[in-house]
């Protein structure tokens, strides 16, 4: 009865099968059993079958018993499926982009405070590129392909592309040719009513 | 039920084939076949679920749309505004044919009055004391501080309140 449950519902537990792979090095073979009771496919499947990112590995963390992690760092378990799942390891560019916005919250009033070609040049760099990011989390978020398409995804990812680049163009030229930005901040501020 | 295991082996004489006897209990099993159309199984997990008519998970549409939902979409928004002026400023310097200080010195001989000077400056101080604050608050997040519901909130009125205290020292300085 069990059996052909599980072989009725094998499509929906292939998930399952990723899970205990992705935890596989903290489990002894006595724990395994929570999860690889599911199990209808072998250990040696790719973790990620078409980009399918499962979120079943933080359910089967979460009725796991927690003897089984005691002694292990869970945020270091997360991090090694996040890793392992995502195909690609970003933690390099999340923290770049952490540290140019931690930057930035210094580097804004300081710019306009002493206004000078260097720090005009690193605002605009820094800003641009934050803005770069934002703007591609909201492009990958609002125009996914399932929702407008391949195409329009694609040309939404390069007018983002177009635009920061145009925009990282224009404020060092700012810089260069005109007034820079921090005298352009105190320019319109100094503006009397 | 002698009679139902009987028809029911009249009707399934396949199996008989091969069988000397046939297996009353295995040709009495009640098997229940429904037509369940197969579901498309596309690229990716959205395609999949949608294809499913699956709702969309986490279900959004369950939950209320609260203050710390408000301030979220906010952070996005005032970053959205910032984007776009940094962006006009960006492509004005590139396409404007004048050096900025003569529309500045244009916009300051319209006499503008001090209300239009005042709207100016908070269309351009709030989104930024805003998208400052909570960008500051996401910061402190990031070193896993505060990741508590009570954090969230509490870290949400601190952010209100320097971002009043800020938008007001950029408008009247």
């Amino acid at each position: 009865m069990a059996l052909s449950i599980a072989l009725r519902h094998a499509n929906k537990f292939q998930g399952y099968s990723t899970l205990s792979k992705c935890l596989l090095p903290f489990y002894n073979n006595a724990a395994s059993v929570t999860c690889a009771s599911t199990h209808t496919s072998d250990f040696n499947k790719p973790l990620l079958r078409n980009g399918n990112i499962s979120i079943l590995p933080a359910v089967c963390f979460l009725t796991t018993p927690n003897t089984i992690f005691s002694n292990v760092n869970k945020s270091a378990v997360i991090a090694q499926n996040v890793r392992k799942m995502s195909g690609e390891d970003h933690r390099a560019l999340w923290k770049i982009e952490k540290g140019i916005s931690a930057l930035l919250v210094g580097l804004l009033p300081a710019c306009v405070a002493f206004p000078n070609p260097v720090l005009d040049n690193l605002t605009a760099i820094l800003t641009v590129a934050h803005l770069h990011w934002g703007m591609e989390a909201i492009a990958q978020d609002y125009c996914r392909p399932i929702l407008v398409g391949n195409a329009v995804s694609k040309v939404a990812l390069l007018a983002v592309y177009v635009l920061t680049t145009t925009t990282l163009g224009g404020l060092l030229f700012f810089n260069y040719s005109d007034i820079g930005i921090g005298k352009f901040v105190r320019a319109v501020w100094a503006l009397q009513g | 039920m002698s009679t139902i295991c009987r028809l029911a082996g009249r009707k399934l004489p396949f199996i008989k084939v091969g069988l000397d006897r046939p297996n009353f209990l295995q040709l009495s099993r009640h098997v229940t076949l429904k037509p369940v159309s197969q579901p498309v199984r596309g690229a990716d997990h959205d395609d999949h679920n949608m294809s499913m008519n699956r709702p969309m998970s986490p279900h959004i549409s369950i939950y209320a749309f609260d203050i710390i939902s408000k301030i979220s979409i906010s952070h996005r928004i005032t970053g959205t505004m910032l984007g776009g002026y940094t962006i006009l400023l960006g492509t004005g310097a590139l396409v404007l044919p004048n050096k900025v200080s003569h529309y500045v010195d244009a916009l300051q001989a319209m006499h503008p009055g001090a209300a239009s000077i005042l709207a100016l400056k908070l269309v351009l101080a709030a989104p930024f004391a805003y998208h400052f604050c909570n960008g500051i608050r996401h910061l402190v997040w990031d070193t896993a501080r505060f990741l508590t519901l009570s954090g969230v909130h509490k870290t949400a009125y601190i952010m209100l309140a320097s971002t009043f205290v800020m938008l007001i020292a950029l408008l009247f300085k």
